[in-house]
């Protein structure tokens, strides 16, 4: 296993029912960077990054072919605890959802559910989650108030809050800026490059712009297949694949 | 009816008027370099006046392509080849300037000089001339055709250009010793004019290599000049 891969993915195949979604994926997600997913709707990206902390298993009729492995362990071997899977790779969706509940409640969900009671315990973690969200400062005099009653980008960097609570070590992001309007989105853009200095940050975006603004690698997915993946400076200055260059220059017919 | 198989069509459009502009500019700098030779074959000032006067019509079409790169790059973001096309674009046309500026600095001589001043020269400059308009065609042609290959030949071209112009300096420099001092300064001013021309034909090799560069996606220097080259091969 080469030193600084956090993930490793061979010739990963996924099946809904007959339609194969992905199509023999083969790829080293590098640790400390942020990756970003590209492609259109339907091309499998965000597919594949469920594939990554084992949601798809949610899913009855979904078949998964090959090999994805975590520090060099394979996530789809039998043995392998799912729940401890989800918080190593932790998610955030496209959608704010906080629970209906108090920020601080929110923040301290996962690790209560994990059995911590000792409230100057989760005092601590509540505020060191809340300041590597870079939410602290704005909502630290207001903790008892509810989650819901937050703009919808301190909702997502709430959501943040409460993925990074779980001492991730990688987290997905599935189109996380999309329901935010441009400020929100460069915090949470900011944020990104914050975090990366300690997590592993894999991101699924529709915004070109973004992928290009925030990532270090960029993988450009097709009906299912990777089609090209590396550095993002390179991507974007001069792709490989005629296929990427269609996709990225909007000339996709 | 909205026609969907080409989103970027309207963009598209825009960049290929970027193309027209830069056509017309090269159209504009070889249009100078025909009226100097006019001027300088028929000895006609009242030509060479004219270089001079649509200097200003050169430079402003040049600020036209650089409003119209920023624009597109502020309002299309455009990325890979289409990013690369606009700043090539863009580059290209400050050399094509520079190319015409060189024009205008010959149109100066002519006009505070005589037609007999020049001597036998006077053919060898027209050689020139010919030479860097077939140049600039080219290389017009190479961007139009996205051709890196056809780039590179008219890189290959200026050769002839730095050769026309070593190969008067040593009779040249010789002249400058003359004790006549009018035949002296008209040496040198023949030596200017010379290397007007062989620094026009320099920025023609840059703009070969903006060509590559956009076709390509890497940044190439076909210009190494034969004393460069000579320094670094005695220097290896």
């Amino acid at each position: 296993m080469a030193e600084n891969n956090k993930f490793e993915v061979e010739n990963l195949d996924l099946f809904y029912g007959e339609f194969q979604a992905l199509k023999s994926i083969t790829m080293d997600i590098e640790a400390n960077k942020v990756t970003a997913f590209i492609g259109p709707s339907g091309c499998g990206k965000s597919t594949f990054l469920r594939t990554l902390n084992r949601m798809n298993d949610l899913i009855d009729t979904v078949r998964i072919d090959g090999e994805i492995k975590l520090d060099g362990q394979d996530i789809y071997k039998k043995d392998v605890d799912v729940t401890d899977l989800r918080r190593r790779v932790g998610m955030v969706f496209q959608k704010p959802n906080p629970f209906p509940m108090s920020i601080y409640d929110n923040v301290v969900y996962g690790p209560r559910a994990q059995g911590i009671k000792d409230k100057k315990k989760l005092d601590e973690i509540a505020e060191s989650s809340l300041r590597a969200a870079a939410l602290w400062d704005e909502v630290k005099d207001k903790l008892n108030k509810s989650g819901l009653a937050l703009s919808g980008g301190q909702q997502q960097r709430l959501c943040i809050a409460r993925t990074i609570a779980m001492k991730p070590e990688i987290i997905l992001m599935d189109e996380p800026t999309s329901a935010l309007d441009p400020i929100a989105t460069l915090k949470v853009e900011q944020l990104m490059e914050e975090l990366k200095k300690e997590y592993t940050i894999v991101i699924v975006t529709h915004s070109m712009q973004q992928a290009a603004r925030i990532s270090d690698t960029t993988a450009f997915f097709l009906m299912g297949e990777l089609i090209e993946m590396g550095d993002t400076n390179d991507i974007f200055s001069n792709p490989k694949k005629q296929q990427t260059e269609d996709y990225i220059t909007g000339r996709f017919g | 009816m909205v026609d969907f198989s080409n989103p970027r069509a309207s963009f598209d459009q825009e960049l290929e008027h970027l193309g027209h502009m830069l056509n017309e500019l090269s159209q504009e700098a070889i249009g100078a370099y025909e009226q100097i030779k006019i001027a300088l074959q028929e000895n006609k000032k009242d030509v060479a006046l004219d270089v001079v006067r649509h200097d200003d019509t050169i430079n402003e079409m040049t600020e036209e392509i650089n409003d119209l790169a920023i624009l597109l790059i502020a309002r299309q973001t455009p990325v890979a080849s289409d990013l690369r096309r606009v700043i090539a674009t863009l580059r290209m046309s400050s050399h094509l300037e520079r190319v015409a500026d060189y024009a205008v600095n010959l149109a100066e001589y002519i006009l505070l000089n005589e037609e007999k001043d020049l001597g036998t020269y006077r053919d060898k400059i027209i050689g020139m001339i010919d030479h860097l308009v077939i140049m600039v065609e080219e290389v017009m042609k190479s961007y139009d055709l996205q051709d890196a290959k056809m780039a590179r030949n008219v890189a290959e071209m200026d050769r002839t250009l730095d050769d026309m112009y070593t190969s008067s300096l040593t009779e040249l420099f010789e002249i400058t010793r003359s004790e006549t001092t009018h035949v002296a300064v008209l040496a040198t001013q023949t030596i200017l004019i010379l290397k007007y021309l062989e620094r026009a034909g320099d920025h023609v090799t840059n703009i070969a290599e903006e060509v590559a560069y956009y076709v390509k996606g890497k940044t190439y220097e076909f210009n190494k000049s034969s004393v460069k080259a000579r320094y670094l091969k005695d220097n290896q």
